[in-house]
């Protein structure tokens, strides 16, 4: 028995399952690096309206609400594009993740002030939709259900429902805060327009039936 | 990282160094596989064929031994009737009569008794068992004894091809028969053949009766038989252009019924020769035997592997099931995204595992002539539906293995 033939395959599909893993990491620095520039530009969005409020505000001027109207239709095609690309990302995960976690943190951060800029253009602009706040655990076993439910809903009346979908384990300080502040101790737990909250898993039309009371009945499926 | 995707990693890590292996032994030995050797002498051989209500096939087999290109005083074909219930004895009875054959009857004790009673009987210096179900090409047996010239060959085995490829499960088998036959070729050239095959094998006859003929108790005899050649440091070799046709399950449950026994025969047949796993025995014990059993566990990963995508799809469904499949709110999410979002690590693993896969059938089909465009679309067929199901059916031979072992030794205890 001759070592050698025995170590020059190992030699081979060594070099070769290394060019492999080099494979893996040049994907996945091409993944987090597309990702980071989606953050960035929905960084830069950001900006742009917080400045606009901003401006408004020493200048006392009366808020044009069909600039946000258009500003907030924007972001939210572009977060939507980005949670998709993150969802893909997590459901072809590679070998290498390095910066997967840093980009969704810096996602959820940036939901987080969209929603308080919703929340806020709601109040000076009298709109009728309703915000939710979606509070998940990466292990709850009725999350991934109640993740679709408020997408089905949300797709049936994509200008009316916005929803914010927030995770518990990414241990980011405002969602603690947020968690701290509406007392959740239940996954999921919705929290809608920022005051009413619901805790624990609400079925089809449990959930129908919150969003007609919220919306006042003026939703389609109500 | 993903427990999956590191089994992944263990897993193709294997695949990969085991197909390169052999890979470098063929293009070592690429001028050797079609080895045409002469016959300088002609040997009494008597071919067995052990038959169990075999009166569909049992005329063929008779017939191909009949119609072999070699000497008839030098050939000497025994019937070895197991206990048939059918029209079997009668059909034999025929050719008896004729004196082309001889007929031995005995009750019903499993095939390798039904050998062994045979290897008493036979008065050839080589012996050739060949299943009922099987029939020898004209010119195979002449090829394959002229490898008996070297004096440590004690077994030659034919290449084994599937008679009948009418249903796709056939065709699949057909893909695989022509596959395993260059890797028999392959482990022949390291002398570690690890199962000599029922239809149409050689045996030097003095080395079968030194062993003490096959083992009864052995769900898998040729396999058994095979172990003990190479303890006793015989070789085997394999004749590429010995042609041997057979007949293969037709349905999944028969197919599943061979296989669980062919795995379960390996395992039990491992456990009972143990002490092969040494150095003393070269590549077969020391590299092939492991690589085989690492392989039944490597099938389990890549099931895994599969179900995964298989259990979203699930979750998918369940999802929408819950919605009373109102998808018309979704139908705008249609759109497919193929872009690097897309591209996914274990996507390429498979996809580096599928071309050895078809690198190898190439190989294999094009030294048989057997390569055609439709068998190349059988073969990718197969590899996405007939892998995954021998992945299920050693899964099976896994746990009937452990079964097994357990009511044995439950046996031994009450005893």
């Amino acid at each position: 028995m001759k070592i050698q033939k025995y170590a020059l395959p190992f030699l081979l599909a060594f070099l070769i399952f290394i060019s492999g893993l080099y494979f893996d990491s040049l994907l996945n620095r091409v993944k987090t690096s597309k990702i980071e520039q989606s953050v960035e530009d929905i960084k830069n969005s950001l900006v742009n309206v917080e400045l606009e409020f901003l401006f408004m505000d020493v200048m006392k001027e009366q808020l044009s609400c069909n600039y946000f109207r258009a500003e907030l239709s924007k972001m939210l095609k572009e977060i939507d594009d980005l949670m998709s690309k993150l969802e893909r990302y997590e459901e072809n995960k590679g070998i290498d993740t390095t910066g997967f976690i840093e980009a969704k943190k810096s996602y959820t951060l940036s939901l987080v002030k969209m929603w308080l800029i919703f929340e806020k253009v709601k109040k000076i602009c009298n709109e009728n939709y309703t915000t939710v706040l979606y509070f998940y655990t990466k292990d709850c076993g009725n999350c991934p259900l109640q993740g679709f439910y408020l997408t089905y809903y949300k797709k049936i009346e994509p200008d009316k429902i916005m929803v914010f979908a927030l995770e518990k384990d990414l241990n980011l300080q405002i969602i603690d805060s947020m968690i701290y502040n509406y007392n959740i101790t239940i996954y999921p737990t919705l929290v809608i327009n920022g005051k009413n909250k619901y805790e624990g898993f609400k079925e089809r039309d449990e959930l129908a039936e919150i969003f007609c009371n919220e919306t006042n009945k003026t939703l389609v499926f109500c | 990282m993903d427990i999956l995707i590191l089994l992944a990693l263990i897993a193709n890590f294997y695949l990969l160094y085991f197909s390169i292996f052999w890979l470098i032994t063929f293009f070592e030995n690429n001028g050797r596989i079609h080895e045409k050797k002469k016959l300088n002498r002609f040997p009494l051989v008597s071919i067995v064929i052990p038959a169990h209500n075999e009166e569909k096939n049992i005329k063929n087999a008779i017939e191909s031994c009949l119609n072999l290109n070699y000497p008839k005083n030098k050939l000497e074909v025994i019937v070895v009737n197991d206990g048939s219930t059918d029209r079997t004895v009668e059909i034999c009875k025929s050719y008896e009569e004729k004196g082309l054959i001889k007929l031995i009857n005995k009750e019903r004790g499993g095939k390798a008794s039904a050998l062994n009673l045979g290897l008493k009987i036979a008065k050839g210096e080589i012996f050739a068992c060949l299943d009922a179900d099987s029939i020898y090409a004209k010119d195979a047996l002449i090829k394959m004894l002229a490898y008996f010239d070297d004096e440590n060959v004690a077994t030659v085995t034919p290449v084994i091809k599937v008679k009948e490829s009418s249903n796709t499960l056939e065709k699949f088998q057909y893909i695989e028969y022509l596959i395993n036959a260059l890797y028999a070729k392959l482990y022949s050239f390291l002398n570690c053949i690890y199962v000599i095959p029922g239809p149409g094998s050689l045996y030097r006859k003095e080395v079968l009766e030194k062993l003490g003929g096959f083992d009864e108790n052995s769900l898998t005899e040729d396999m058994e038989i095979t172990f003990r050649i190479h303890k006793y440091g015989f070789w085997i070799k394999n004749c590429f252009d010995a042609i041997v046709l057979t007949s293969t399950p037709k349905s999944i449950v028969n197919l599943f019924k061979q296989r669980l026994r062919w795995n379960t025969g390996f395992l039990e047949t491992l456990s009972k020769h143990k002490d092969v796993l040494s150095r003393e025995y070269g590549t077969f014990g020391t590299f092939l035997l492991p690589s085989v059993l690492i392989g039944l566990v490597i099938c389990l990963i890549y099931l895994l592997i599969i179900l995964k995508p298989f259990y979203n799809y699930i979750k998918s469904f369940y999802h929408f099931s819950k919605i009373n499949f109102d998808i018309f709110p979704f139908l705008g999410d249609f759109k497919i995204n193929i872009d690097v979002f897309s591209i996914n690590t274990l996507s390429f693993i498979f996809f580096c595992a599928f071309l050895i896969y078809i690198l190898y059938f190439y190989l294999a089909t094009k030294h048989q002539n057997e390569f055609t465009k439709n068998r190349l679309k059988d073969a990718v067929f197969a590899s996405i539906i007939y892998t995954p199901l021998l992945s299920v059916f050693a899964l099976c031979s896994l746990i009937n293995f452990v079964k097994r072992r357990i009511k044995r030794e439950k046996d031994a205890w009450k005893k």
